[in-house]
């Protein structure tokens, strides 16, 4: 059910701040439960999502929960596919923000029968996040620790998209620990030659690196890291250490 | 080149954009090879800069301009897209934003897309996610002017700048100074 002409209203005056958030949040956690096993309420928090004003708040937890515990996504410890298409829709139609990423991940941890591409899903919602615009902020960065931390089974795909994270942010005003958090996965990732085929994960960051048009903190901490526990690295990478010396003062 | 930004602005409407960094996403259904380009106008005016396919500029020392050729998947192109990010614009003045078709502009000639109603579609995404549409004419020509951005003013919860969408603007690249002599060939 599409945003009404009210709602639409809201959405706008929030987006164009005549409209005070943290009033209009508070108004929205005073909402009965059951308004989450309404679609059109679930499209106005993903709405408000989309406009990055959701994510900062304290209110995103609470909405986050509530959501994942009174849509009736959740049959028993099984996901219900009709969760997929909606979250799908509603940031095709309106964008993503971090209530979106939280809500999944929350899915996530509770639903433990999910399907196969359950991982794919998760992962396409948080790359499909950062398209070179969206700096990495304290919030979303404690919600993508969340999700690598929770993962039992890392893939080359999660190296992937950490990769692409960084990539995408670079030049943003990233949240401090941002950079650690990348080179400590970056570097863990090598030594426990993590994937399938021995070695792909290190010829993947390696490449990633090489290609790098300009070296971030990130990357070279990554770097420093990766030297300092003995993996072998490609000269022209240790190079872009001794090359950036001034940018890496003070890191350390 | 000054000049010229000045008789623009009468042709303009205007939309609000917010933040700093934006996200302009061209789709085609020609064949033809288009472009996105973006003209940064420094705010000491001496330092300008065309950031497109052959000079993209760097992400830590804006401006910076990511294109993207993606196909449909199907690997027959039925779609083309490409989108170029414009991150921190408050460095600049201004920044025009450009398309045009890379052959027409070398041969000099004029552009099928800009005559073809409906033959592709440009819009701008703001930092919440705010989607403009823009609604190029049909017009002759092949390069077309299809945005302004330019710093309105700076509010306490992130820089505020307006998108000044061209209504009817068009001229071959040759009447921008400098620029024709830049394009280099396809990747």
């Amino acid at each position: 059910m599409p945003l009404n002409a009210t709602q639409s209203e809201y959405l706008e005056a929030l987006r164009s701040g005549t409209m005070d958030t943290t009033s209009v949040l508070n108004e929205l956690g005073q909402v009965d439960l059951a308004a989450y096993a309404n679609a059109n309420f679930r499209e106005l928090l993903f709405a408000i999502d989309a406009t990055n004003l959701l994510g900062g708040n304290e209110w995103v937890v609470t909405f986050a929960q509530n959501l994942v515990d009174h849509t009736g996504w959740l049959v028993g410890d099984a996901l219900d596919p009709a969760a997929y298409a909606e979250i799908g829709q509603l940031h095709e139609e309106y964008g993503r923000g971090d209530y979106g990423i939280r809500v999944v991940l929350d899915l996530t941890e509770k639903a433990t029968n999910r399907p196969n591409n359950h991982l794919s899903f998760v992962r396409r919602t948080i790359r499909e996040s950062f398209r070179g615009i969206r700096p990495m902020s304290e919030q979303l960065l404690f919600t993508i620790k969340r999700y690598y931390e929770s993962l039992s089974d890392r893939s080359l795909q999660d190296v992937q998209l950490l990769l692409h994270i960084q990539e995408e942010t670079k030049g943003l005003d990233n949240a401090i620990g941002f950079d650690r958090f990348f080179a400590k996965h970056v570097e863990k990732a090598v030594r426990d030659d993590i994937g399938y085929g021995k070695g792909r994960v290190k010829a993947l960051i390696n490449t990633a690196l090489l290609d790098s048009d300009e070296v971030t903190s990130a990357e070279c901490l990554a770097i420093k890291l990766l030297k300092d526990s003995g993996v072998s690295l490609d000269a022209d990478l240790l190079s872009r250490i001794d090359t950036s010396r001034d940018r890496l003062m003070g890191m350390y | 080149m000054g000049r010229q930004i000045t008789n623009l602005d009468n042709r303009f409407s205007q939309a609000d954009l917010w933040g700093n960094s934006f996200i302009v996403d061209l789709e085609w259904t020609l064949s033809d090879d288009l472009d996105l380009a973006a003209l940064c106008i420094s705010k000491e005016g001496n330092n300008n800069s065309l950031i497109y396919h052959g000079s993209v500029g760097k992400r830590a020392a804006p401006p910076y301009v990511h294109l993207a050729h993606e196909s449909d998947g199907d690997g027959r192109m039925k779609l083309r897209r490409e989108h170029l990010v414009i991150t921190r614009s408050n460095a600049n003045s201004a920044i025009l934003v450009f398309v045009w078709d890379h052959a027409a502009v070398a041969s000099g000639s004029w552009a099928e897309f800009l005559r073809k109603q409906g033959s592709y579609s440009i819009s701008i995404t703001d930092q919440r996610n705010h989607r403009i549409q823009l609604h190029p004419p049909v017009v002759a020509g092949n390069c077309l002017l299809v945005a302004q951005i330019r710093d309105s003013h700076v509010s306490s919860c992130g820089r505020a700048t307006t998108v000044e969408e061209a209504s009817h603007l068009s001229w071959h690249l040759a009447d921008l100074a400098g620029v024709k002599a830049e394009i280099q060939p396809c990747r």
